[in-house]
């Protein structure tokens, strides 16, 4: 169970003065059950490339598998993938438009020609994993604020039962609580439901904190491609692509550069804690009170 | 001087059903009192929902006050006879950058504020040029906004308002669309506007980071200025920041943590090379 992208290019306007490649030479799978970040500054060709993998937009060469199939091949059932493939973009919120909170999130499974049982089972389930409270079930969706819109959002697209789930800068405008939140929330759809997440973020934090693999896009090529660990190791690279690496990365640099003997592969607030505990341990400094407290 | 001050500063709006009765009334700012001073860096946060934006959209009377009084350069904001005076004194830079947009040519772009004031000709382009300077975009001006990244449609919406002469910016949430790079260039430019043009600036933003840097933060909560000083006097209560929904930057939180753990650094630690000295004196 893949999705694969195997020597895909896109190009706009081929042949012509206005020709311009946007993707080129992509070659990456994403295995069932992945969390996956995808990362690149403006113009890198983020989103062309995730509009490939649930076939908004089709590579001028190369193709895009689903499970081993062809998804532009002849006779490819498309309504299938794209309800397999799901998609929320860039301020979903915005795509609402039904009357009522419950009717928006019917909305993708009704047209997947369920029976109407189906449909409103799928809605029911879909709002206990967002956590879309039931008492918001009869509201207008534009009564609701940012972060609880998004999650409606979201919601409308899980109801249609997908096995991977793109996200195009989900937080983006949110809170930082709101901003957890959504994380969170993903994180848990990964870990209980087993979906497949591909977050496309600005944010480097967010990315080390709830990634397994990176990807990172320069000019429409991949040019970084593992963990967060070793793709931020990368800080210099990073830096020409107009991308950083998360605070906590950099404060453990700066403390090796000073002689302590910390992890400077720490990305995250509680790896940095700790490495930065170990290595004041070993040199003596209050090691005792330290030691106690993280234990 | 104060340039914007505010005297418990209410705004109420109201819902309404289908029969026009009054079914909610909602109190979006709550007896706020502000006092910023000419050429402060104010930076404003608070969760979504929290009034930032309504308070925002006094400060160049977008919104009226329905209790209390705003001052805008000392002009009371009810006072219609000076709405075009404060509108000069205070301009806006919302969120999207493509909404700002009116010409098809960054220079007239930049001078459509000016031009609208009745600004004659000649002194239009001195200052339309003096702002793309500000905002280091002037080899762009005879060309279209349409190929400029976000970052670059956001520091010319700046030298838009610029161009009007302002005394004070205020920026609602500008870098909230851009990428990392875009965010720390319109930043960068915004301080650079204030240090160099003493503009006023009051920047609402959710990005931790931006405020670090401020000389004053004010944390809003239900309409109330719940937290608010320093940013090192702000950004060392990090429980109580957690609990309003907002983040501390991540060498703050990491600073703060360690202390927890026993480790004896300062509070409210702001940039790494103030945690690294504070661990190098550990020895």
């Amino acid at each position: 169970m893949s999705l694969e992208l195997k020597n895909v290019n896109f190009t706009y306007n081929p042949g012509t003065p206005m020709q311009q490649d946007v993707l080129k030479d992509i070659n990456v799978t994403i295995e069932k059950g992945e969390f996956l970040a995808i990362m690149g500054h403006t113009g890198s060709g983020k989103s062309t490339l995730i509009q490939h993998m649930n076939a908004l937009v089709s590579p001028t060469s190369g193709q895009v598998l689903f499970d081993g199939q062809d998804i532009f091949a002849q006779g490819f059932d498309k309504r299938m993938l794209r309800s397999k493939v799901g998609m929320v973009f860039q301020y979903p919120e915005h795509q609402l438009f039904e009357e009522t909170v419950f009717e928006d999130i019917c909305f993708g499974p009704r047209n997947l020609k369920l029976s109407e049982e189906e449909v409103k089972a799928r809605a029911e389930e879909a709002m206990k994993l967002t956590g879309v409270p039931d008492d918001f079930r009869e509201r207008s969706p534009f009564e609701l604020s940012g972060g609880q819109k998004r999650r409606v959002a979201i919601a409308g697209v899980l109801a249609m039962k997908p096995e991977y789930l793109i996200l195009d800068e989900p937080t983006a405008g949110l809170d930082p609580g709101g901003r957890d939140e959504i994380l969170d929330l993903l994180k848990e759809l990964h870990e209980k439901s087993g979906i497949s997440i591909i977050l496309v973020s600005h944010s480097m934090e967010d990315i080390a904190n709830y990634a397994q693999r990176i990807l990172v896009l320069n000019a429409g090529r991949i040019v970084l491609s593992g963990t967060p660990r070793e793709v931020f190791r990368h800080a210099d690279e990073l830096a020409g692509y107009g991308l950083s690496v998360p605070q906590a990365a950099l404060i453990m640099h700066a403390l090796k550069e000073k002689g302590f003997d910390v992890d400077t592969d720490a990305n995250t607030v509680a790896e940095a804690k700790a490495s930065i505990l170990a290595a004041l341990a070993k040199r003596g400094v209050t090691a005792g009170k330290a030691g106690e407290a993280d234990a | 001087m104060s340039i914007i001050r505010t005297d418990k500063l209410v705004f109420e709006y109201t819902r309404k059903d289908e029969e026009n009765n009054v079914t909610e009334t909602v109190r979006a700012i709550d007896g706020v009192d502000l006092d910023i001073e000419k050429g402060d860096f104010i930076a404003i946060l608070g969760r979504n929902g929290s009034g930032k934006s309504t308070l925002a959209k006094h400060i160049n009377a977008l919104l009226y006050p329905t209790g209390g009084t705003i001052w805008v350069g000392g002009m009371d904001t009810k006072d219609d006879a000076k709405l075009w005076d404060i509108r000069q004194t205070a301009g806006m830079i919302f969120q999207n950058p493509d909404n700002q947009m009116v010409a098809s040519v960054i220079e007239e772009d930049v001078g459509f504020g000016p031009e609208n004031m009745g600004v004659p000709t000649e002194e239009i382009w001195k200052r339309v040029a003096h702002s793309l300077e500000a905002v280091g975009m002037t080899a762009y001006a005879k060309k279209s906004p349409n190929h400029l990244s976000g970052g670059q449609k956001q520091r010319i919406g700046i030298a838009g308002v610029l161009a009007m002469r302002p005394q004070c910016i205020v920026m609602d949430e500008p870098t909230a669309m851009l990428d990392p790079i875009g965010r720390r260039e319109v930043i960068k430019t915004v301080h650079e506007l204030n240090k160099t043009e003493h503009i006023t600036v009051i920047l609402i933003t959710h990005y931790m980071e931006e405020a670090v840097d401020a000389d004053h933060v004010f944390v809003m909560e239900h309409g109330q200025v719940k937290l608010q000083g320093t940013p090192r006097e702000v950004f060392s209560r990090v429980d109580e920041l957690k609990a309003l929904n907002m983040s501390v930057p991540q060498v703050t939180e990491l600073a703060y943590e360690l202390k927890k753990s026993g480790v004896d650094i300062p509070d409210g630690i702001l940039k790494i090379e103030e945690l690294t000295e504070a661990l190098c004196h550990l020895n």
